[in-house]
């Protein structure tokens, strides 16, 4: 249990069911108690979502700067909205900290603009979503797992310490409907390079050599074929033969079972193809039983941005509005590549964090090319931006959807009024300064 | 106050007995109104001289919002790069098409048709929030969903212990709290079986796994809680066994366990199958008894699901059959299912016209058009994007307007096609006062929506003029002018507003008795929290409007 900071006792909040946004778990029991401007406790927060709301400091900053000099609001969307209306090839990149009211904006300030728009599920998704592209795949809510499964298996992921509540909501003690006994009734298997926490909580555990996942997976879609697998796979993988053909009975037997996938599957080399072989072997096991393949998802809002982003352009990142239509191709159109090739020449960033997994060479030229930045911290991005909004913060003070990691849609319930605007309010200044300039075409 | 006169126009009006009537419409603001006192002045005239004027179409069965929709967007961008985009202009949004178009696309091209009411037939309502934020996105349309509610387990359960009353009060909580239009029953029973393992459900009295409840109980039970909870439109059916041959016995047997309640069987053509379910060779058409069986019983419609030849996207609440599509085409597959409320398959499809089953698929949709004798029971649908895109209306127009037209096309499908359907016997041609039924002013009577598909004074002014012409594929693409809530959308393919419509639901009321039931039934088993559930009024940003719910369906719905 957190210590409180001494407070005034008296003028306690409570705000209860709040959306926590610290994973993709996005548990939302949540009841924070408040005094003054600071969260003082987060009962039913894990760990991680705990410190998270703890750590929460209101910030003084308000307003908007241009090179750094405050300046009223109107006069910093008129500004954004120049560089972004005269830019030749402006790009639109973040999305992951927003709500989709904010994401909705974005897109339509990059249709409106002809730019790019990209979010950083770009990244990940680049190895998962091209599976999806691929092959499909077989997912559910997660309350079909806290109900149905009896055989789990995490692949590369330690949710124990990433995803702290995971197995007590929805999946390996969760109880539920078939499952009254949560994890007594249940079949755990970790696969990972190295035991994690998770592994040691496991029934078993699988040690795969590094960068040998595609070859059990394959292997296993062998063996629930009856396929005859060599011995030697044991060598090639570290998982013995026996070990691979009791897990394959297992999985074509049980009643439900569900694969979770982490980065450590899907982020490592090949990522896109571990994950087709995960999906594939989820589908072909459904002739036997239902089985399910699922990311385990990550913090903030990407599976949000990746769906605003798809219904209105069609594609999910990496969408090119230049020659005034949607057009796709990740790589190409993916903003790491763009500000690599030193394209754009102007940006919008939507929250700051979402700059610091770009390659260096990235961040060289953003610092080039003018940039709009939005965020609620002052951080580097911001304090050098030509144009600057200090916005409120999505996770503690702005009411709006967000999306867990299977597609299940929440509302965001804020800890706190923000004297700053939100991130839509800010986004749609800026549109209605845009149009005002006139027509691009 | 905008005051429009809508001159010497030829009105295609069938719920107001006009067919073919050259007469002035006249449109004050967003409504229909009576001709003024001749001293009041049209503040803009339109000349419809020698036009065809319709009421704005209404789909009544179409997926264009939410997971599934979306899903299918993500996982097929080759479906978009292989269709001509939607360029953006000074007033509209840019987007893209193919079988299932981005939000913004699928508003202006139902617009572009003419179509001003579309309804999403299958949102689980876990996800009503995705399917109201993507309706934000969805210009010009009124659009409305309908819930999934044929495999949720509250509902099952509480049929299965007999309990209809506490299974009656959770749907109107149901329908409330996330804001949706009325029930829909996919595969009822079955989906809830496949997820627990099994392949499927086959048979009307077989139960679903757990529950002593079968496909029967659920048709009547929620029949009966459609008609009292006065919903503006009944039960809207998906029946059990689709797309396998020999099914019409199953959709006959459907058709009667409803006993006399009203219901609506929706893509029926899917449904209609005759032939032995382990021979596809034996495959056949078993319209003519199942559209007599419609002919005896006016309170069951149907619309059609008309297959059409080409590249599209399946997609369904219908697990089971997802994965029956992604064994027969080998293509990629979505399955998606819901916690205890819902399935969903999504698989790429290609209708070939040389297939011998897609072609029979194509003649059992025509004639259902054909051999209901009633207009007002049938609906023109392809099942949005699942038989064809909605863009493919017109050519269903063609088909049903021209028996020659009909007749090559016949003539071009795989042989056994005309040996195993009446469709060449079938001389009966569609006049345009059956189009406009079987387009509008159908679906607006049957979805319950009294101030849709007609031109009638109160009615919302949602008009489509048409130029006519013999060839009606093109007269029916290229409406001359559609006109929305009063105001000029398009004029001649080009939008000339982009406005938002608004979104239709209920408040069928409810005891409130029940929830503390529903909410120990989520603190236990759902994973999202009671009080986190459903869509806030706030989310519809203004655009909700509340269709009444009330024995007689005469009032006019009230903006909320």
């Amino acid at each position: 249990m957190a210590i409180a900071p001494k407070t005034d006792r008296t003028s306690l909040r409570v705000v209860s069911d709040a959306v926590c946004t610290f994973c993709g778990c996005l548990c939302d029991d949540i009841q924070l108690t408040i005094a003054g401007n600071q969260i003082v406790n987060a009962e039913n927060a894990c760990e991680l979502g705990r410190a998270d709301y703890l750590g929460y400091r209101a910030e003084l900053q308000t307003g908007a700067m241009v090179h750094g000099v405050a300046v009223p609001l109107e006069e910093a969307f008129a500004k954004a909205a120049k560089i972004l209306a005269d830019a030749r090839f402006p790009i639109v990149y973040g999305l992951s900290e927003s709500v989709g009211e904010a994401q909705r904006m974005a897109v339509a300030i990059a249709d409106r603009v002809g730019g790019c728009i990209d979010t950083t599920a770009g990244q990940a998704f680049s190895q998962s979503g091209m599976a999806f592209q691929s092959v499909g795949k077989v997912a559910c809510s997660l309350g079909e797992v806290k109900n149905r499964a009896d055989l789990i298996v995490l692949w590369g992921t330690n949710p124990t310490e990433s995803h702290p509540r995971h197995a007590d909501r929805y999946s390996t003690k969760a109880s539920g409907l078939f499952t009254p006994n949560g994890r007594k009734d249940r079949h755990v298997v970790v696969v990972d390079i190295c035991q994690t926490a998770s592994a040691v909580e496991a029934d078993q555990f699988l040690q795969v050599m590094p960068g040998k996942d595609f070859e059990v997976l394959w292997c296993l879609r062998a063996l629930i074929k009856g396929v005859v697998v060599a011995d030697s796979i044991g060598a090639r993988t570290g998982i013995p033969l026996e070990k691979l053909q009791d897990l394959a009975n297992r999985m074509r037997s049980c009643q439900f079972g569900v694969l979770f996938f982490g980065s450590g599957l899907s982020a490592t080399s090949g990522g896109q193809m571990n994950v087709e072989a995960a999906t594939i072997l989820a589908q072909e096991l459904n002739e036997f039983t239902r089985f399910y393949a699922m990311p385990m998802g990550e913090r903030g809002n990407s599976n949000g941005a990746e769906n605003v982003v798809a219904w209105q352009t069609g594609y999910p990142c990496a969408v090119h509005l230049g020659r005034g239509y949607p057009r796709y191709n990740p790589g190409e159109f993916s903003v790491s590549g763009i500000l690599e090739r030193g394209e754009a020449d102007a940006a919008l960033i939507i929250s700051a964090n979402s700059v610091v997994d770009l390659p260096q060479d990235a961040l060289d030229h953003l610092a080039k090319i003018p940039c709009v930045v939005l965020d609620c911290t002052s951080t580097v991005a911001l304090n050098r931006a030509t144009v600057a909004f200090f916005v409120a913060n999505y996770a503690f003070e702005t009411s709006g959807t967000v999306c867990r990691a299977d597609d299940v849609p929440l509302t965001l319930r804020p800890a706190f009024d923000s004297p700053r605007l939100s991130q839509t309010s800010v986004l749609r200044g800026i549109d209605q300064a845009i149009r005002a300039i006139g027509p691009r075409i | 106050m905008t005051l429009i006169r809508i001159k010497n126009g030829t009105v295609y009006d069938p719920a107001n007995g006009r067919n073919g009537v050259v007469m002035d419409l006249w449109i004050r603001d967003a409504s229909i109104v009576d001709g003024p006192t001749p001293e009041e002045l049209p503040d803009q005239t339109i000349d419809a001289s020698g036009l065809v004027i319709m009421p704005g179409g209404v789909d009544m069965h179409c997926h264009i919002v939410g997971p599934k929709v979306n899903m299918a967007r993500k996982m097929r961008p080759e479906d978009h790069r292989d269709a001509p985009p939607v360029p953006r202009t000074t007033i509209t949004r840019s987007g893209t098409t193919g079988s299932v178009p981005s939000s913004f696309a699928t508003g202006y091209l139902y617009a572009g048709l003419g179509y001003t009411t579309a309804v999403d037939a299958a949102i689980p309502p876990l996800s009503a929030l995705h399917a109201h934020e993507e309706f934000l996105d969805t210009p010009i349309l009124d659009k409305a969903f309908l819930v999934l509610m044929g495999n949720n387990y509250y509902a099952l359960k509480a049929l299965a212990e007999g309990e209809y009353e506490r299974a009656r009060a959770f749907t109107g909580w149901l329908l409330e709290s996330s804001r949706g239009y009325g029930i829909k029953v996919v595969n009822p029973g079955g989906v809830e079986a496949w997820k627990t393992g099994w392949d499927n459900i086959h048979s009307l009295d077989e139960k679903v796994p757990h529950l002593d409840c079968t496909p029967r109980m659920i048709l009547k039970g929620l029949a009966q809680i459609a008609m009292d909870l006065h919903l503006p439109h009944s039960v809207h059916v998906h029946c059990n066994n689709l797309g396998l041959p020999g099914n019409s016995a199953t959709t006959l047997a459907s058709m009667e366990a409803l006993e006399g309640r009203r219901a609506h069987l929706t893509h029926i053509q899917f449904h209609s199958y005759g032939g032995d379910s382990n021979d596809q060779g034996s495959f056949c058409s078993d319209v003519p008894a199942l559209a007599s069986w419609i002919n005896a019983h006016p309170e069951v419609t149907v619309d059609v699901g008309q297959v059409l030849f080409g590249p599209t996207t399946s997609m369904t609440g219908d697990g089971p059959l997802g994965y029956f599509l992604h064994k027969v085409t080998g293509r990629k597959w979505t399955s998606s299912d819901t916690e205890l409320e819902a399935g969903c398959g999504i698989v790429p499809i290609v209708y070939k016209e040389k297939s011998f089953v897609h072609g029979l698929q194509w003649a059992i949709g025509l004639e259902w058009y054909l051999l209901v004798n009633d207009p007002w029971q049938v609906v023109m649908s392809t099942d949005h994007p699942n038989g064809a895109s909605f863009v493919s209306y017109p050519e269903i127009i063609a088909l049903l307007m021209d028996r020659n037209y009909r007749n090559e096309i016949l003539k071009r499908v795989h042989p056994r096609v005309r040996e195993r359907c009446v469709l060449a016997d079938l001389d009966r041609e569609y006049s345009l006062q059956e189009i406009a039924i079987i387009s509008r002013a159908g679906p607006a009577r049957i979805l319950g929506m009294t101030n849709k598909g007609h031109l009638g004074a109160g009615a919302d002014a949602d008009i489509t003029i048409y130029t006519p012409d013999t060839d009606r594929r093109r007269m029916f693409e290229l409406p001359r002018a559609v006109i929305k809530s009063g105001r000029v959308v398009v004029d001649r393919g080009e939008i000339r507003e982009d406005i938002l419509g608004r979104v239709w639901h209920v408040r069928p009321g409810y005891d409130s008795g029940v929830l503390p039931d529903i909410r120990k039934w989520f603190d236990a088993f759902v994973t999202v929290r009671f009080d986190n559930y459903g869509v806030d009024k706030s989310c519809l940003a203004g655009m909700g409007a509340v269709s009444p719910c009330a024995p007689k369906t005469t009032r006019k719905g009230s903006v909320s």
